[in-house]
Order: structure tokens, then sequence, then C-alpha cells
């Protein structure tokens, strides 16, 4: 994943429910779960220190 | 063994009869996510549906670069193939340089093999291959639950000719149980690129991964690609047993259901269909996605293009574009909610309908292993 931004969306109750990723041309939206392999792989660019995730509007 | 010996062996191991290949996409019919990518320094699923593109290195420019398509490149009986094209050769290749073409299983699809136990069973992999050079790729099997390896070597003996291929992996005895849930239990790889690093261990011998993934066993000669390279598979099955059977082939639609589990491209293309949709708010806007297949899990991602008005709402005799979407919601394996908000002139509560509005745009959830 070419990750250019990062930021965490919530639920309509205000929740924290996800992780919405920017790419070149596309987004993808990312559940907190480590089933995910896509979550896996944020959060091990953001345990490198390659990446941070923006809080939710 | 005599023929009639080896059918009632193949009647009695239960292999002769229908469903037996454990692979997904085998005769690499089905790319939902698009026939061609250039793959590098990535693990990922970017063209055929269940085939994942792994690499290893451990320096700068120790990687090659490939085109990775579906291919209608394919032995008597097939219609397509997975093709590899090497367009940047490693400039510097490392010890550790590798490329793979892998396919992982769930673990509740995989008890038949009884892994871990007495009574656990051989696996047979059959599959046609081509490339432009000859000599030994790897094939091997990992166990995920206790990350053990079994490497074997396959020759290619002729270049630019298809040959078919069997490797049979003795059973899994002793280890970790493979888990009976939705995780992956066990990979099958492809090892066209491997360095002298890579080698390890005694062929057909299930031993322990080592900190760098072994991928043929030790003694085997480097295969480091250069520009220009191919490497063409189609046909592959894995089954119970120590005989490979012929390719089971299916329709194609099962095939799709099948790889729909993992990924789902819901939608493609201008004017397409997205979902019925209602205004939640005068400036939101909801609709609900129902998928054909039950998804691996409620845990997907899902994906879509952006660009300037690829999406619009149909209400009320007006329509109103957006460029994006703003969250999915209330997911389960059957079923995603998927909403825009910080639009305006809704009258909450009509209802509408939503489809793309541009060649380019599209929608994918993916579940994969």
């Amino acid at each position: 994943m070419d990750i250019k931004s990062a930021q965490y969306f919530n639920n309509l109750e205000g929740v924290k429910y996800g992780i919405k990723v920017t790419m070149d041309g596309s987004q993808m939206l990312v559940p907190l779960d480590e089933d995910n392999t896509d979550y896996v792989e944020i959060m091990r660019l953001v345990d490198a220190g390659e990446l941070t995730i923006a809080d939710a509007d | 063994m005599s023929k009639a010996a080896e059918l009632a062996a193949l009647i009695g191991s239960q292999t002769a009869q229908g469903n037996r290949n454990l692979i997904i996409n085998g005769a690499m019919q089905v790319a939902q996510r698009g026939t061609s990518a250039s793959v590098s320094n990535s693990v990922a699923y970017l063209t055929l549906d269940r085939w994942q593109y792994s690499y290893g290195h451990n320096s700068s420019n120790a990687y090659s670069t490939w085109t990775m398509s579906q291919d209608s490149d394919a032995p008597a009986g097939f219609s397509n193939s997975t093709k590899f094209i090497c367009t940047t050769a490693a400039s510097a290749p490392s010890t550790l340089t590798a490329t793979l073409f892998q396919q992982k299983f769930e673990g509740q699809n995989l008890q038949q093999i009884q892994f871990a136990k007495t009574d656990a069973k051989t696996l047979t992999a059959s599959f046609y291959i081509k490339s432009n050079k000859t000599g030994n790729i790897g094939v091997q099997l990992f166990a995920e639950d206790d990350s053990t390896l079994n490497s074997q070597l396959v020759l290619i003996n002729s270049a630019n000719t298809w040959e078919f291929k069997t490797v049979t992996f003795s059973s899994k005895t002793s280890g970790t149980e493979i888990p009976n849930d939705n995780t992956s239990g066990l990979r099958i790889r492809f090892v066209f690129e491997y360095n002298t690093g890579r080698a390890f261990g005694t062929a057909d011998t299930w031993a322990a991964k080592q900190t760098n993934s072994q991928l043929v066993p030790a003694g085997t000669s480097a295969r480091v690609s250069t520009a220009n390279d191919t490497f063409f598979i189609t046909g592959v099955q894995l089954e119970i047993g120590d005989v490979a059977t012929a390719f089971e082939h299916e329709d194609f639609g099962t095939t799709l259901a099948k790889c729909q589990r993992y990924l789902y491209r819901h939608c493609e293309g201008n004017n397409v269909t997205i979902s019925n949709a209602n205004a939640y708010a005068s400036n939101m806007v909801f609709g609900t996605i129902h998928f054909p297949t039950s998804m691996r899990t409620n845990s997907y991602s899902l994906s879509y293009p952006v660009g300037t008005n690829y999406y619009r709402f149909y209400r009320a005799s007006a329509n109103t574009d957006f460029n994006d979407w703003t969250a999915f919601n209330d997911r389960t394996e059957n079923a995603c909610t998927i909403y825009k908000s910080s639009l305006s002139g809704f009258t909450a509560g009509h209802a509408g309908w939503l489809v793309t509005s541009n060649a380019s745009a599209y929608i994918e959830f993916d579940a994969e292993l």
C-alpha cells in the first residue's frame, strides 16, 4: 500500500469505527480489527514510524 | 500398482469424487481486480483472485519488478494462465532475493487433511508451467499455525514449453493442528526466483521456518531473474493423496462465487447501480449493499477510486454528485451500509438510488487472507 494519509473515522454514535486510508487516486475504509490484513499492515507502518493516523473529524 | 488397484485406492480415499481441489481459481479464470499489474517490493493481491504475489530481499535494489497478468497463453483444455514477465531485474540481488506466487487456505476447509494427527494425509499438487528458463523452481507448503515448511523442487525441462508437473508432500503427523476456523491454516507457494540464502533443509521434510524463510531445499542453485524472463502457471490443483488426478474443471460461476467470499467487486464502470438509498438527513445519504456470497469475515476493507463526481444520488427528480465516501457502517458477512455526508439539499426520508457516474468508478470489498 502506497499510503498518502490516514485518518480515523467514527460511526454515527461517535464511536471510533475504522481508518480511512488515502492512496494515489483511491481510498480504503479499514475496520479496526487484527483479522483484517490491511489493518495489520497499517499498524506495522505506524509502529515503524512510517505513518501517523490523524484523529477523526 | 495395477490400474485397477490405483482406481480402487482412489475410490477408497474419496479423492476420486468431486470437489477435491483445495485451490480456488486454479484455472486462472477470475480476475475481479483487473488483469494486469506491476509488482515489485510488495506482498499483495493485484490481479487474479485468490493469488498473492510476494517477494523477499535484504537490501535495496535486490528485488525484481514484474508485470503480473492474466494471459490467454495456456495448455490444451485451459483458456487462461497467470503470466509473470520481468520488466526490471534486481540490479543487485541479495542472497535473500526471492519472488513467489501463493494461495492461502482457510483452516475450516482443511480439516480433512488432519495435520498434526497420526492419520494426517499426504497432499499432491499438480499444475502446468512454462518458462523461458529451464531448471528448478520451488514448490512449498507452509503450515501457518506452527510455522513449518515443506519445500520441494520441480524441474522445468524445456524452455518456452508447457509442462505438466506433480509434487507430493509427505503427511504432517506432528506439530500444531489447524484450527477449524476462517483464518489461514496453510499456504501453497510457487517460488520462481530465489537466491542461495533461501536454500535450507531437506526436500519433502517438514521443518521450522527460519528467520529468513527457506523456500527451496539446501544445495539448490540460485535462480535469479534477468529482464524479460517469463513464468506462466495454470491448472493448479492440490488434493489429498499421492496421486495427481485430472484437473477438476468447474463452471465460471462456481469459481467466481468461491472467489467472492474473499473479494467482491460490487460495481464497476459508468452508470452502474450501487444500491437503493435514502436521505438520512438533509446532508447525508445512505445505501446498503448486499453480497452475493457471504464474505469470509465482516472485517473486510472497502476500496473505491476518488474523482470528481464519480458517484451520484438520484432522488425526487433531482440528483447530487460527489467524489468519494465518508465511511461504512453496520458491517456483516452479508451486507454493508455505506454513506456520504457533508452534502446538501436533501429532504430527510426521501428515497432514491446510488449509481456510479464515471467509467473508472468501482466499489470493492476485500476479506482476503
